[in-house]
C-alpha cells in the first residue's frame, strides 16, 4: 500500500521540480489542497469544491490558529488586502513592501521579506503569484520583483512602470503558461494605462498592450486628438482571469483621465472602463466591451470578470459576468465579447437609459459640476476591488454591493488635469447581493453595515464574508441567512480563502494586520 | 515632496473607498471625543499641512515655490503658460522631464542652454539656486494637480433660496424634524459651503475629516428603543447596532447591550429622512435648498 503511495506520488511529480514547485498544468486544474493563484483558479470565482464544512455544521466552526504580522512598517495601506496563494502547506501573502510565507497548517512564519523604503503610494497590496520555485509581487514604486520562495531572497527586480510619473502598482501578477501578466495604477497625473507580459525567468518584456489605441486601430476614434489620448488613463490594477481553451485573458480597465472632466476628451474613450480579451500569447486585443462610455465618475471596470458556462436564453454559451463600478451587472458572451444581458444592482441616477449593445448612455447633466451634481454611486462605486464570487450550482454571482452617494465637483480652473475635481461622500452603506446571472434579479441580499472585504463561496453551500463591526460570516448562500459568526481583531479586509490539508478544511481570512484560521472543531 | 503629498492625499482617498470598516471607526472615535463649539466648525488648515504632519514627512517648501512662481511667470510663462499648463511650449505640470527633475539637475540643462530645434532659447543668466526654485514650484503645480484635497470648490450658491425655502417648508419635509430659527439659525456661519451642502444631504461624520485631523461634526443621536422578551421597554441613545448585537446608554448613562435575537429593536435614526431624499432630490432642488441654507447666516 505504502509503496503503491509513493509510485503514484512519483508518477504524478513532475520530472525536474519537485513536489513543492508549482508547474504551469497545476494551475491549469487546481487541486483542493492548494489556492495557487489570485483567483484560486482562472475562471475568478472564487468558489471551491471542498463540502467538509457545510451547512450542517458550520456552527461549530473554530479557530485553527492566527499569525500577527510584525515589522510591516505604518500607513493606512498597511493591512492584508491581498488573497494568501496556499501551496504544498505554505502561504504567501503581502502588505506593501512586505511578502510572508506561513506554515498554512499552523500560521507560523517561516520567511519574511522586506523591499526598502520608496516613494510609491502605500495604498493597499493583492498578493502574489507563483512560477516553479518563485515568488512574483509588484512594489508600490513598480518594480517586478521575484523572491526564492523556500527563503524569501530577491532573485531580482524589474521597473514595470515610472513612479515619478505617480504610477504605482499593487497587483498581484497573473501566470500563464510562460508568461507573468503585470497591471499598473495610478490616475492622478494622467498616465496612459497597460498591461504586460513578462518572462518568468527573466522579468523581460514579452508584449505589451495599451489601453489607448495607435492612430488608425480600433477604438482611436474615440479620442479627439493626441493630446487627450496620450494622457487618456485607463489603468490595469486588478488581477484578471483566463480561459485557456480561447487562450484568452479578460483583463478590466480603468477609468479616462482627466478623471471627473471629459470636456477635454469628447468620445467614448476606448478602452477605458472596458473589459477585454487579449491573446494570452500575443497581448492583441479581440473583442472589448465598454461599461462606462465617456466616464467622468471614476467608475474603472477593473473588477474581476468571471467566467463560466452556463445556459442564458435556452442556449448553453461560455459566459463572462461582471457587477461593475458604475451600478450596472452585465453578462456577455467570452468568445467575442457579444452581449447578452445589462441589469441595475443599485439605484443609479446617473444614464439617460441603456443604447442597442447594453451599454448606460451617461446623462450629460449628471457630470461633475462647479456647484456640485447629486450622483449614485459615489466615485468608490457601487462595487470596488473586493473580490466577488460565483457559485455554479446555484447560478448565483455574489458582489458586495454599495448604494452610496455623492456629490460630484468640477474644480479645474483653466486646463483641466489630474482629477480635475472631486466627489464629496456622503455615506457608506454596505451589502451582500446575490445575483441571478439569467436575469440580473437580486435574488436576495445582506447588510454588512458597510464595505471592505471580499467573498468566498463553497460547495457546502456557504458563502464567507466579513461585515464592518469585526465579525467573520458564514451565509447560506442560498438564503442569505448567517448560519455561523466570530469576532475577530479588526474587519476582514480582503478576500477569504479556502483549502484541505491532512483531510481538514481550512478557511483563512486577513483581518487588519492578522490572518485567522478556521475549521472545524474536534467533535468532527 | 509632491509625491509625498499625492501620495498621503491619495491614500487617505482610497482609504474611504477601499477601507471603510476603519474609515468609519475614526470618524466614529472622534464622534465620541467631548464635544465643544469648537469642533462643530471646520478649520480652514491646508489639508496638504495635514496630511504631510500625518505622514510625518517635510511639507511643501512654500516659501521656495513662490520664489520659484516668481522667476517662472515672466520668465517662462509667456510660452508654458503661468500655470505652467502649456501654451505655444509644452505642458510642464505632467512632464516627465521635469518629474524626474530635482533640484534642476535634469531641467538645468534645458533651461540654460534651450532648445533651439524646437524654438525654446536658452536662459543663461539663471542661477541653480533660482533654477532649483522653479524646480520646487514646477512640483508643486504637480501637487496641486494631483491632489484632490487642495481643488478649491467654490461658487456653490447657484439656486433659487425661494424656492429653496418652499422646498424645505413643503415637500421636502424638512421641518419635521428641523427650524430655520431653532437647531438651524445661523447655520451657515458655522460651516464652510461644501460642508453645509455635504451635511444638508447627509448629515454624518465624515471619515476623510477625522484622518486629515480635521473637526469632524458629530452626528445628530440615535434614539433607540429595546423590548426585552419580557416586555420591558428600555430606551436610550443608539451607541451600536449590527446583526447580533444592540448596545445603547439609558437615560442614566449606564452602557447596556442585548442579543439582537431576544429583543425587539426600534430605532428613530433622525438620517433616515435624509436617506429618502437622497433618491428624490433633482440637482436643481439640492442646488434651492441649499441657497436658502446659505441664507441663514
Amino acid at each position: 500500500m505504502k509503496v503503491c503511495a509513493l509510485t503514484l506520488m512519483l508518477l504524478l511529480m513532475p520530472i525536474g521540480l519537485s513536489a513543492q514547485e508549482l508547474t504551469p498544468d497545476a494551475l491549469l486544474n487546481p487541486r483542493t489542497d492548494s489556492w495557487p493563484t489570485y483567483n484560486g483558479e482562472y475562471s475568478g470565482r472564487r468558489h471551491s469544491s471542498l463540502d467538509q464544512i457545510n451547512v450542517s455544521n458550520v456552527g461549530s466552526l473554530s479557530l485553527a490558529w492566527m499569525y500577527r504580522a510584525s515589522n510591516y512598517g505604518t500607513g493606512f495601506g498597511s493591512v492584508i488586502k491581498s488573497t494568501p496563494l496556499e501551496v504544498s502547506g505554505i502561504l504567501y501573502f503581502t502588505m506593501p513592501d512586505n511578502v510572508w510565507a506561513v506554515d498554512a497548517r499552523s500560521g507560523r512564519e517561516i520567511w519574511h521579506y522586506k523591499y526598502p523604503k520608496n516613494e510609491g503610494l502605500h495604498i493597499g497590496h493583492r498578493g502574489v503569484a507563483m512560477l516553479g520555485s518563485s515568488i512574483y509581487a509588484e512594489t508600490p514604486d513598480c518594480n517586478l520583483i521575484s523572491l526564492n520562495a523556500k527563503d524569501g531572497k530577491e532573485r531580482w527586480r524589474k521597473q514595470i512602470a515610472d513612479v515619478k510619473l505617480e504610477y504605482f502598482c499593487t497587483m498581484a501578477p497573473l501566470v500563464v503558461g510562460n508568461h507573468l501578466i503585470t497591471g499598473v495604477g495610478g490616475d492622478s497625473l494622467d498616465d496612459p494605462g497597460y498591461l504586460e507580459s513578462r518572462d518568468p525567468e527573466t522579468g523581460d518584456v514579452q508584449w505589451r498592450w495599451n489601453t489607448e489605441p495607435n492612430p488608425g486601430e480600433l477604438g482611436s476614434e474615440s479620442w479627439p486628438d493626441a493630446e487627450a489620448r496620450s494622457h487618456g488613463g485607463g489603468m490595469t490594477w486588478m488581477t484578471g482571469t483566463y480561459d485557456p481553451d480561447l487562450r484568452l485573458i479578460y483583463w478590466g480597465i480603468g477609468n479616462p483621465n482627466p478623471v471627473h472632466s471629459g470636456a477635454g476628451r469628447k468620445g467614448d474613450n476606448l478602452w477605458t472602463c472596458s473589459i477585454v480579451a487579449l491573446n494570452v500569447d500575443t497581448g492583441k486585443l479581440v473583442w472589448g466591451y465598454q461599461a462606462s462610455p465617456h466616464d467622468t465618475h471614476d467608475w474603472d471596470a477593473t473588477q474581476t470578470p468571471i467566467l463560466f458556462d452556463g445556459e442564458f436564453n435556452g442556449k448553453r454559451r461560455k459566459l463572462l459576468a461582471q457587477a461593475n463600478r458604475n451600478g450596472f451587472f452585465f453578462v456577455l458572451d467570452r468568445t467575442d465579447g457579444e452581449h447578452l444581458l445589462t441589469a441595475p444592482f443599485i439605484n443609479t441616477n446617473w444614464t439617460l437609459g441603456i443604447n442597442a449593445k447594453g451599454q448606460p448612455i451617461p446623462n450629460p447633466k449628471k457630470e461633475p459640476a462647479r456647484d456640485g451634481t447629486l450622483v449614485s454611486p459615489s466615485s468608490s462605486g457601487a462595487s470596488n476591488w473586493f473580490p466577488p464570487s460565483f457559485n455554479p450550482a446555484a447560478g448565483l454571482f455574489y458582489v458586495v454591493a454599495s448604494q452610496s452617494y455623492s456629490v460630484y465637483y468640477l474644480t479645474a480652473e483653466g486646463k483641466a488635469e489630474g482629477f480635475a475635481g472631486r466627489d464629496d461622500y456622503l455615506n457608506f452603506p454596505g451589502t451582500i447581493k446575490a445575483i441571478d446571472y439569467k436575469t440580473g434579479e437580486t435574488r436576495w441580499t445582506h447588510d454588512l453595515g458597510g464595505i471592505g472585504s471580499g467573498l468566498l463561496t463553497t460547495a457546502g453551500n456557504l458563502l464567507f464574508a466579513g461585515d464592518t463591526s469585526g465579525h467573520i460570516l458564514a451565509i447560506d448562500s442560498t438564503t442569505g441567512k448567517t448560519l455561523w459568526h466570530t469576532t475577530v481583531a479588526a474587519n476582514q479586509t480582503n478576500g477569504a480563502i479556502t483549502y484541505e490539508l491532512d483531510g481538514k478544511q481550512y478557511v483563512v481570512v486577513g483581518a487588519g494586520d492578522s490572518m485567522f484560521a478556521f475549521a472545524l472543531g474536534p467533535s468532527h | 515632496m509632491s509625491n509625498r503629498f499625492v501620495i498621503a492625499v491619495t491614500v487617505l482617498l482610497l482609504f474611504a473607498s477601499m477601507s471603510l470598516g476603519q474609515a468609519d471607526q475614526a470618524a466614529k472615535g472622534e464622534r465620541q471625543k467631548p464635544a465643544n463649539g469648537q469642533q462643530n466648525v471646520p478649520k480652514k488648515e491646508d489639508a496638504g499641512d495635514a496630511i504631510a504632519a500625518l505622514l510625518g514627512g517635510p511639507p511643501i517648501d512654500k516659501e521656495a515655490v513662490e520664489r520659484g512662481r516668481k522667476i517662472f511667470v515672466p520668465t517662462c510663462g509667456f510660452c508654458h503658460g503661468n500655470d505652467a499648463h502649456g501654451k505655444s511650449g509644452p505642458d510642464l505640470v505632467r512632464s516627465p522631464l521635469v518629474l524626474h527633475d530635482n533640484k534642476g539637475d535634469v531641467i538645468g540643462p534645458v533651461v540654460r542652454n534651450g532648445r533651439p530645434e524646437r524654438g525654446m532659447p536658452a536662459f543663461s543668466g539663471l542661477t541653480a539656486e533660482e533654477i532649483a526654485d522653479i524646480s520646487v514650484f514646477l512640483h508643486s503645480r504637480a501637487a496641486d494637480v494631483s491632489n484632490r484635497f487642495a481643488y478649491k470648490i467654490g461658487n456653490l450658491i447657484t439656486g433659487d433660496a425661494r424656492f429653496g425655502a418652499a422646498f424645505f417648508n413643503g415637500d421636502g419635509r424638512c421641518t419635521d424634524c428641523h427650524s430655520a430659527t431653532g437647531d438651524l439659525a445661523h447655520v451657515a456661519s458655522k460651516y464652510e459651503p461644501v460642508e453645509l451642502q455635504r451635511r444638508m444631504l447627509y448629515p454624518a461624520p465624515n471619515p476623510i475629516d477625522a484622518l486629515l485631523g480635521r473637526a469632524v461634526a458629530p452626528s445628530a443621536p440615535t434614539k433607540v428603543t429595546v423590548q426585552l422578551a419580557s416586555g420591558e421597554r428600555i430606551s436610550g441613545i443608539l451607541d451600536h447596532l449590527d446583526e447580533f448585537t444592540v448596545s445603547l446608554h439609558d437615560s442614566a448613562g449606564w452602557y447596556r447591550s442585548f442579543p439582537r435575537e431576544s429583543v425587539t429593536v426600534e430605532v428613530q435614526d433622525p438620517r433616515a429622512a435624509h436617506e429618502r431624499l437622497l433618491s428624490k432630490y433633482t440637482d436643481q432642488q439640492m442646488h434651492d435648498v441649499f441657497s436658502y441654507l446659505e441664507t441663514l447666516k
